[in-house]
């Protein structure tokens, strides 16, 4: 079992771990706070990033809390205001 | 200074041309560019002008900060009264046009009456020559532009020009400048096409001067360099503002087939990761870099080819010429383009994306109204209120990529049912009885934003002075943050008065995702007089945005009209993160009035005038 991580709207500003594609399965002993996962998926700017897990976003407010287990399959996306 | 304290008026009824001193009391208040070619606009016509009369004035205005060495500092905006929306319209432009007439010595350019046959528009500094534009007219921009600049023999003149599309009064036609930027939105060129003037000729040599150099090239540099590592800035360097499709389909607020889906099957496709695939013809994708405006250092813009061996780029072209025009690059596919001919129209053919495009930029139109246009016509189509004797034999279904092409090249000359399209969605669902096909908001289509999920969007559509529009506020990345309406009655309201203030001082709007706005408030303060703030900006966009609702509300525009189409009030959005989700508006609606100070019928109340000047 590991976390699965997929992104949308990243091109190759995604981070190295990632290898190019935009999936990457990472294992996680423990259940991990949203900001802890993006750190040990490689983003170190979180600027305009949105956390989905089931189709909910998690607000930046939960950030902290170890929201997200074993086996869960969470969506990056990277939002700005553009046109 | 920064400023150049000078206007150009025209009369092109009249023919006269004259250079009269800029109402600097008014610059003051207004600042530049949209805000203070409003000013203008509103104290010299009737609100209720036909916007194809000669009344209706046309006014292309700069910013302070246009011309200089700010990083984005080549915007300008074409105000008048829309000819889609009946409202006030303020539409922005980056490319070099803006700056060169800042250059040439102007602020303002106000074109006014019409001209008894067409005309194109010669300025070199103080020298300005209307002049005979007989040969031209029915010619494209692509033809215009190298055409003009051979007749002047000025190899350096910025020129912006309307296409057919304006000359034939398709009411989304924009006003295009060098050749495949344009002041876009809500129907600028058909205003143009109707004073009969084909294009503006401008080249420059006066500078921009600044009211404290020094104090100006720290600004600059500071902003740089908080601008140049942004991550934002560098995605929108390498993926441009397409690479908001992959985000708003997963989202689900991709609109799809004229807003029956908020997801579409066919994104990667068209996605911004598509236009980098190497075809199989010629082993070339079809991005082949990027464009920059006027002291740009962003460079977002998008040049593509199409597939040379595509029917769209080879063969005859049964209004003259051959097709090979297509192979060479134009602007290429950006996030609002590629939804409206992509998912709008459930089309998911990169290539037709692109030519339909390139006839946009080569005829002048709107390719968000274009394809929203065309997205109702589809479903016109598909409920069987027309049929092919009403389209001319094209089975007008969404995802028939061959019927989109046709349809925007009908519509560039007003060929059939083309002429319907070109009356804009509003105009085009109200004629066949389905007024609520139409996915506009004051007569203005929607960009690529539902706004059932995005909340703060939903609000921003509806209360935009200039009708259905994902520019005069700043929500999506809060938006995306959750799907709620906290918060979101201040975001739209503290950013529109940010927006309006961005779109007045010559500057893009894209750099503020990059910088804070502490930076532009430094900039604008050191280039020019009257010791700006940010809290003085603020108040400025304030001011701007109350004086265009004003307008509109003497246009006779109603708290009625700040509404959403029936169908993202009612039907469900089906899948992604806003899967279920409506937009109904109303509180957040009241809550807006009360904030903005106005009463529960949108109208600004007596102390909100007084608090702002107005």
């Amino acid at each position: 079992m590991a976390i699965q991580i997929s992104l949308f709207g990243f091109g190759d500003e995604r981070p190295a771990v990632f290898g190019g594609g935009n999936r990457l399965e990472l294992p996680a002993p423990a259940p991990l706070s949203p900001k802890e996962l993006l750190q040990a998926a490689g983003f170190g700017d979180t600027e305009g990033l949105v956390l989905i897990v089931d189709d909910t976003v998690i607000p930046r407010a939960d950030w902290q809390r170890p929201l997200i287990d074993d086996g869960t399959a969470v969506t990056v996306l990277s939002a700005f205001e553009g046109g | 200074m920064a400023w150049q304290h000078r206007v150009l008026r025209v009369d092109l009824g009249a023919g006269r041309c004259d250079i009269e001193p800029l109402r600097d009391d008014w610059a003051q208040d207004y600042l530049g560019q949209r805000g203070l070619g409003s000013k203008y606009l509103v104290e010299e016509i009737d609100p209720r002008v036909d916007p194809l009369s000669p009344d209706n004035k046309l006014i292309i205005a700069t910013g302070p900060l246009t011309g200089t060495s700010a990083s984005t500092g080549g915007r300008s905006s074409a105000i008048t009264k829309g000819a889609l929306t009946g409202a006030i319209a303020a539409s922005n432009t980056g490319g070099l046009f803006g700056a060169e007439l800042k250059l040439a010595g102007y602020d303002l350019l106000i074109l006014e009456g019409r001209a008894p046959a067409p005309v194109y528009l010669w300025i070199r500094d103080d020298e300005v020559e209307i002049r005979d534009a007989g040969g031209w007219w029915g010619r494209s921009v692509w033809e215009t532009e190298p055409g003009l600049r051979a007749e002047l023999g000025e190899p350096q003149a910025k020129i912006a020009s309307i296409g057919r599309a304006g000359e034939i009064g398709v009411r989304f036609a924009c006003i295009v400048n060098d050749m495949d930027r344009a002041y876009g939105r809500s129907g600028v060129g058909a205003v143009m096409g109707s004073k009969n003037l084909k294009a503006i000729a401008v080249r420059g040599s006066r500078g921009v001067a600044v009211r404290d150099f020094v104090a100006f090239r720290e600004a600059v540099a500071e902003t740089l360099a908080v601008m140049q590592p942004s991550a934002i800035r560098k995605r929108f360097t390498t993926r441009g503002t397409h690479n908001m499709m992959d985000v708003t389909h997963r989202f689900g607020a991709l609109p799809t087939r004229n807003c029956r889906d908020v997801q579409f099957e066919g994104v990667e496709a068209i996605n911004a990761d598509a236009v980098k695939v190497p075809r199989r013809s010629d082993g070339k994708p079809s991005l082949q870099g990027n464009k920059a405006c006027f002291a740009c250092s962003i460079a977002c813009g998008r040049i593509a080819t199409l597939d040379p061996s595509s029917n769209y780029a080879n063969g005859e072209d049964p209004r003259g010429g051959d097709r090979a025009r297509y192979r060479q690059p134009s602007g290429g596919l950006e996030y609002e383009n590629a939804y409206a001919f992509g998912p709008m129209c459930g089309v998911d053919d990169l290539d037709t994306l692109n030519y339909a495009n390139f006839l946009c930029n080569e005829h002048g139109m709107d390719p968000i109204s274009m394809g929203v246009s065309v997205a109702a016509a589809m479903e016109l189509f598909e409920d069987g209120v027309i049929g092919v004797e009403h389209t001319g034999g094209l089975e007008l279904r969404f995802g028939n990529a061959a019927a989109l092409a046709r349809a925007v090249e009908m519509t560039a000359f007003g060929d059939g049912f083309g002429a319907d399209i070109g009356l804009g969605a509003a105009r085009l669902c109200a004629k066949y009885g389905r007024p609520e096909l139409a996915m506009a908001v004051k007569g203005q289509e929607f960009p690529g934003y539902d706004p059932r999920g995005m909340k703060g969007m939903a609000l921003a559509y509806a209360t935009s002075n200039r009708g259905g529009c994902h520019m005069r506020a700043r929500p999506v990345v809060a938006d995306l943050g959750g799907v709620t309406t906290d918060g979101k009655v201040e975001l739209v309201k503290t950013t529109q008065d940010l927006v309006a203030a961005i779109d007045s001082s010559g500057l893009c709007m894209f750099a503020n995702a990059m910088f804070p706005p502490e930076h532009l408030a430094a900039m604008i303060d050191a280039a020019c007089e009257g010791g700006w703030t940010l809290e003085r900006l603020y108040r400025t966009g304030e001011r701007i945005w109350n004086l265009e609702r004003q307008f509109n509300l003497a246009a006779g525009f109603t708290a009625a009209d700040d509404r959403l189409p029936e169908r993202v009030v009612n039907e469900p959005a089906r899948g992604g993160v806003a899967g279920g989700e409506v937009a109904d508006i109303a509180a957040m609606l009241a809550d807006y009035y009360a904030l903005r100070g106005w009463d529960a019928h949108g109208v600004p109340l007596e102390p909100t005038l007084r608090r702002l000047g107005l």
